[in-house]
């Protein structure tokens, strides 16, 4: 249990938060694709978050047991971006070129928005990160002062 | 009991041991906002630093010989609860960024407090070995 706990916590959580900043600005940004490298038109993308105990981070990366209370300090993890298989769109528009036999065009399954939804608790749960951040930094900050008379 | 190192000293340093995991389970907490099915975690101490307070019951291990060193580590004996403050949304997570975010404040609060009560008895001892200028 030290500073660095919440601090290296806390930068997975901005991490994680940006990775879904990312996604939901690429599924905006392809909201009208047809055309992918695995083909067919683009997939909303959606990325999974998982609470890793931090103790286990620490040990795999140090090899060190920390014991004690930081069993129950959960840091965050991107386990996986995977695409949502919902059914494509359908758009009438015989003239396109990705246009199916029948005049119809698959187009991304993104509604705008739940994107936008998406993209503003994003922005929440970053801010929320960086106020613990801060919190965390200025109680050490405090704690240099310890003994200093003030 | 010396004057110097007396219980006082002991209990401000546990009580910043306290403040600082709890500031690492809110971190903690924060970090998981959007993880499905994540409960957040709270760390309860007051009863715990109270009975220290008060001389009761010794926290940690006690000594039972004189010649043995009491292990008084209270960090150990506060005790981790799920926060169940709020209901789960759809995804299974209870993490309340409100009351987070204000448990964030008040441990900060807190934990300047300690520190300057701290520092305000240790100015006072030194205005009392420089006799008072």
């Amino acid at each position: 249990m030290d500073f660095f706990t919440a601090m290296n916590v806390s930068s997975a959580g901005l991490s994680a938060q940006r990775t879904r900043l990312n996604i939901a600005s690429s599924n905006l940004a392809n909201i009208e694709t047809t055309r992918t490298p695995e083909g067919g038109p683009y997939r909303r993308r959606q990325v999974m978050l998982a609470a890793v105990p931090f103790e286990q981070t620490f040990q795999e990366l140090h090899g060190k047991d920390m014991g004690g209370k930081d069993q129950q300090v959960h840091s965050v993890e991107v386990v996986s971006i995977h695409a949502d298989q919902s059914e494509p769109r359908l758009v009438y528009n015989p003239e396109h070129p990705d246009a199916r036999q029948d005049g119809y065009v698959e187009m991304p399954n993104i509604n705008p928005v739940s994107e936008m939804v998406d993209l503003l608790t994003t922005t929440r749960s970053y801010e929320a990160n960086t106020s613990a951040l801060k919190a965390t930094k200025s109680m050490a900050m405090e704690a240099l002062k310890i003994g200093s008379g003030a | 009991m010396s004057i110097l190192f007396d219980r006082l000293q002991g209990t401000m340093s546990h009580a910043l041991d306290y403040r600082l995991q709890r500031n690492n389970m809110v971190a903690a907490n924060l970090a998981n906002i959007d993880t499905p099915g994540y409960t957040p975690v709270e760390l309860k101490f007051e009863d715990q630093l109270r009975s220290f307070l008060e001389g009761g019951k010794p926290l940690g291990m006690s000594a039972t010989h004189e010649r043995h060193l009491a292990h008084n580590d209270p960090i150990e004996q506060g005790e981790i609860e799920f926060d169940a403050y709020s209901l789960p949304d759809q995804k299974g997570n209870s993490v309340d960024l409100d009351h987070e975010s204000s448990k964030l404040a008040e441990n900060q609060l807190m934990y300047r407090t300690i520190i300057t009560a701290y520092n305000k008895r240790m100015s006072f001892l030194q205005y009392v070995v420089r006799e008072g200028k």
